[in-house]
């Protein structure tokens, strides 16, 4: 019995697995081809040799075929260029403010009692719940009048508006577990800032990280406000340089080489995620 | 080594009385136990003698000195927190040691101490784990000594042995008197287990709605207990209580009951002329087979646990326990019962 439920628990792994992954390596296969291949019939379901063609002509340059066929460099590629230094840029600071902001904020709604703490707390959850495209009017007037559109600082503040009520949440519910050291800190001689910052930020630190790592990817991956504050400025974000493909001469495989250098730092910072969530689950929290 | 005295501590919760006007005094050396039940304000307590709470009014001092409004750790006390709370993230050396941070000792001595305490509990070989990977009474033993490594003045436990299962408990019990008594440090230990009480304190005191009903030594308080609560709390099966009154005839005393089949007549020294309750405990009521008997009550269950058994009877919402060392009835029979009259209470 056991090991048959065994075998439907793969079997909806695989069917599950084909169903995400397949339209992605659909998409992602193009990136290897030579434009020769990508519109042969029957289609080609793995490059015969790892074709870096598009990647080349994605960063501007020409590229010659085995052949002797020159690939031209995509029109994109300044774009392109651009949104991966801003998409870095734009991420690396609002997670770093967003860390800075949420750790003592998720602190102090998952420890302290104080007034109107409910309140304030589905008030987070309401800018939680909100979506973006709601205030994105809103915000797109503001910004106009601040000269803030076609910005990297205005895109940071607008990236703080997501991140940080999203993965204050998510660090609430962390922080709850946490066992009440800070009686222990105080017995121990440590100060209530002290006892935050020496014991109880080391403590967390794996759930800190699996927050910053979170911001970040929301961060990148980040469309609706960049495609309207910054898109065609030299603020430009990778996804919404990504976008911009659609309006040209279809070069699918550049597209898709840019899909795959979008998916990249999500992917690799995921894969870390994963290892620390699984080390949160080794120490149990309520311990 | 400290005494304490509280004098008319209060500590409210919003409009609800925690600890309500307490007068407490534990002597020098002493292991005293703070019993009582859930939410009667004995963690509370515990917390104000800690600092961890600030008294609503009132004042705490340690050998005269008041250090009502001192912070905990010029208090020279050392705590133990409910399920042996440790830092998770730090080893159980780097734990221990987190006792001493704050002090201005050596590092040589700090380790000296450190060898010292981990050889008196016992834990050399776990100094290098995370408590994570300790058992519930390794866990205890390690909280123990970063407690004692501190040389405080003051014990405080707060049920520290709340979470461990019942063997366990019953061998941290002797270990931790035996480590009091070595150390002779002023110990106040928070608990709602009244078999852990009477087995560890010198004295008991007993609280109930955020006061203390009666202070004593484990026997006084079993003996002669001050109020009901008190009776119906200490002891293991519990006392009985039967409902009634009091009446008087040719100039004698009876306690009178529906459900006592003849009055019961008590000596003078027991006349409290206003209670409502005959008490006894359950090894003071024996079975009978004559017609000398007070009850006559159908059995509601039967524990046997080896040495005795317990005969639970019941009348109405209410039961009689009884031990009996041999008995051969059944579950729903009739038997009779003769109260001891020596060993009657009231309240």
């Amino acid at each position: 019995m056991l090991k048959n439920n065994k075998l439907y628990l793969y079997l909806a792994l695989v069917i599950l697995l084909i169903w995400t992954i397949t339209p992605i390596y659909w998409y992602l296969k193009l990136a290897f081809l030579t434009p020769n291949n990508i519109n042969i019939f029957p289609p080609v379901f793995l490059p015969d040799e790892m074709h870096f063609g598009a990647f080349i002509n994605l960063f501007g340059s020409d590229y010659i075929t085995k052949e002797g066929i020159l690939l031209p460099a995509s029109g994109q590629s300044s774009q392109v260029i651009r949104g991966l230094m801003n998409s870095f840029f734009v991420s690396v600071i609002a997670t770093i403010i967003t860390m800075i902001v949420i750790v003592p904020l998720a602190y102090t709604f998952s420890r302290l009692t104080f007034k109107f703490k409910t309140a304030l707390l589905l008030s987070i959850l309401l800018s939680v719940a909100l979506p973006p495209i709601s205030t994105l009017i809103p915000f797109f007037a503001m910004y106009v009048k601040l000269g803030l559109t076609g910005t990297r600082f205005g895109l940071i503040i607008v990236t703080l508006t997501i991140t940080i009520p999203f993965v204050t949440w998510m660090l609430i519910g962390y922080f709850k577990n946490i066992p009440p050291i800070e009686k222990l800190g105080r017995i121990d001689g440590f100060g209530r800032f002290e006892t935050f910052l020496k014991i109880f930020v080391p403590l967390s630190k794996n759930g800190i990280l699996v927050a910053a790592v979170i911001s970040f990817i929301f961060s990148w991956n980040e469309f609706t406000y960049a495609s309207i504050l910054v898109n065609g400025t030299n603020a430009v974000t990778f996804p919404t340089s990504i976008s911009s493909f659609l309006f040209q001469h279809p070069h699918p495989q550049h597209l898709s080489a840019a899909l795959f250098l979008g998916m990249l730092p999500p992917f690799i910072v995921a894969f870390f995620l994963q290892r620390y969530i699984s080390e949160m689950n080794i120490v149990d929290p309520l311990r | 080594m400290s005494s304490i005295t509280l004098k008319n501590l209060t500590k409210k919760f919003g409009e609800i009385f925690a600890v309500n006007n307490q007068n407490l005094i534990v002597n020098k050396g002493e292991f005293l136990v703070l019993l009582g039940p859930s939410g009667c304000g004995k963690t509370t307590t515990l917390n104000c003698i800690a600092g961890l709470e600030i008294p609503t009014s009132g004042q705490i001092l340690f050998n005269d000195i008041d250090v009502t409004d001192s912070p905990p750790h010029s208090r020279n006390i050392a705590m133990v927190f409910q399920s042996a709370l440790l830092y998770p993230h730090l080893n159980c050396e780097q734990n221990i040691l987190m006792s001493l941070h704050k002090t201005s000792i050596s590092h040589s001595e700090k380790n000296k101490r450190v060898i010292e305490a981990s050889e008196m509990l016992n834990i050399n070989n776990l100094l290098n784990k995370k408590p994570h990977e300790l058992s519930g009474g390794e866990r205890q033993r390690v909280a123990t000594a970063k407690a004692i490594v501190r040389q405080p003045d003051v014990f405080l436990l707060d049920e520290p042995m709340a979470a461990l299962d019942a063997a366990l408990r019953q061998t941290l019990r002797s270990e931790l008197v035996n480590l009091q008594k070595k150390l002779n440090t002023t110990t106040i230990y928070v608990t709602h287990d009244q078999v852990e009480a009477m087995t560890m304190g010198d004295r008991i005191a007993v609280m109930d709605k955020g006061q203390v009903e009666q202070i004593g030594t484990p026997i006084e308080i079993y003996k002669n207990p001050k109020s009901k609560f008190v009776a119906g709390f200490i002891g293991s099966p519990p006392m009985n209580f039967i409902e009634g009154q009091i009446i008087k005839e040719n100039g004698k005393s009876f306690f009178d009951s529906k459900i006592l089949k003849r009055k019961v007549e008590l000596n003078n020294i027991l006349n409290k002329s206003n209670s409502s309750y005959l008490s006894f405990r359950p090894q003071h009521i024996h079975i009978t087979n004559d017609q000398d008997y007070d009850l006559e009550l159908k059995i509601f269950g039967i524990e046997n646990l080896g040495k005795e058994i317990i005969i639970i009877c019941d009348y109405g919402e209410n039961k009689i326990r009884v031990i009996s060392e041999s008995f051969s009835s059944k579950i729903n029979d009739l038997i009779r019962l003769k109260i001891d009259r020596e060993n009657i209470l009231l309240f």
